[in-house]
């Protein structure tokens, strides 16, 4: 079960990392996202478990059916899985570091969920804020 | 006193330093919004003041408020509109990101929060999110009123 305190922390990381690191990530791919791409992608953090967001960011990243306006889109699942990755070994043992006992898989789950979630929310806004004329 | 109140009293004293900002920024939001004609629209339009405060009234994050910002710049016309070389968008982003930032530093040095414990990040983080509330409210509270005055000067 998820923490308060945990809670807490992930919202503090939010606010003093996350959300800049999701800037720097959309200014580094460097070109917009159609919003009904990032908004699945979105959707998938909200409505599914950690394994099955993998699985969703693998699979597009393998597609090869991308419209020729779309083909940096491979290329943002892979730097996104890339993400994932350095974000749940820079904060998951600090996030949890409190627990008198290690955590459970299902509990490890749902914090990378919750971190991937917020980046991807910062994500979302970005990618909007860069469609501004 | 304890920290708590420190922390009140100080942002509060902040707040009062910008007044004239909100007054600037409330004022940008009514002329960029006031081309939009008939009731239903400008009701619209108080929506989207109304749903500015309420997300920062709400919610436990600053980039939140920043993250709802980015996204009316890129759908509403009305955050993207310029007067006076300005748009309201952009200046409310740039005020929270720099200017509000800059102030939550002053607060915690009076009160004398830190920059490393666990502790002092949340207090930062809480500081923040105060300042964008009482900085949100005034400039509403201001945008209604350059609305209150153009309706009565139109009607």
């Amino acid at each position: 079960m998820i923490t308060e305190k945990e809670l807490g922390k992930i919202r503090l990381l939010s606010d003093t990392e996350l959300y800049q690191q999701a800037v720097d990530f959309m200014r580094g791919i460097g070109r917009t996202l159609p919003s009904t791409q990032i908004n699945g992608l979105l959707n998938v953090t909200l409505a599914n478990t950690y394994d099955q967001l993998e699985k969703f960011v693998e699979h597009q990243r393998q597609r090869t059916t991308w419209p020729p306006n779309a083909q940096h889109v491979p290329a943002f699942y892979f730097k996104l899985s890339q993400k994932l990755k350095s974000m749940e070994a820079a904060y998951i043992l600090s996030l949890t570091q409190y627990r008198q006992e290690k955590p459970s898989r299902e509990d490890v789950q749902t914090l990378k969920m919750l971190l991937a979630r917020d980046f991807i929310q910062h994500l979302l806004a970005e990618n909007a804020y860069m469609t501004r004329r | 006193m304890n920290k708590r109140m420190k922390i009140i009293l100080r942002v509060n004293e902040q707040a009062e330093r910008f007044y004239d900002k909100s007054e600037e920024l409330g004022t940008l939001a009514a002329f960029s919004f006031r081309e939009e004609r008939g009731r239903e629209r400008q009701q619209r339009h108080r929506a989207q003041m109304t749903g500015l405060e309420n997300i920062a009234e709400t919610t436990l994050k600053a980039t939140d408020v920043l993250d709802y910002i980015k996204k009316q710049i890129a759908r509403q016309p009305g955050w993207t509109k310029t007067y006076q070389g300005k748009s309201f968008g952009e200046s409310l982003k740039r005020y929270i990101e720099n200017n509000l930032k800059a102030d939550v530093a002053k607060v915690c040095t009076s009160v004398g929060i830190g920059d490393e414990t666990d502790e002092d990040q949340r207090d930062r983080q809480q500081i923040y999110l105060n300042l964008i509330r009482q900085f949100i409210r005034q400039v509403v509270v201001q945008y209604e009123y350059h609305i209150s005055l153009s309706e009565r000067v139109s009607s």
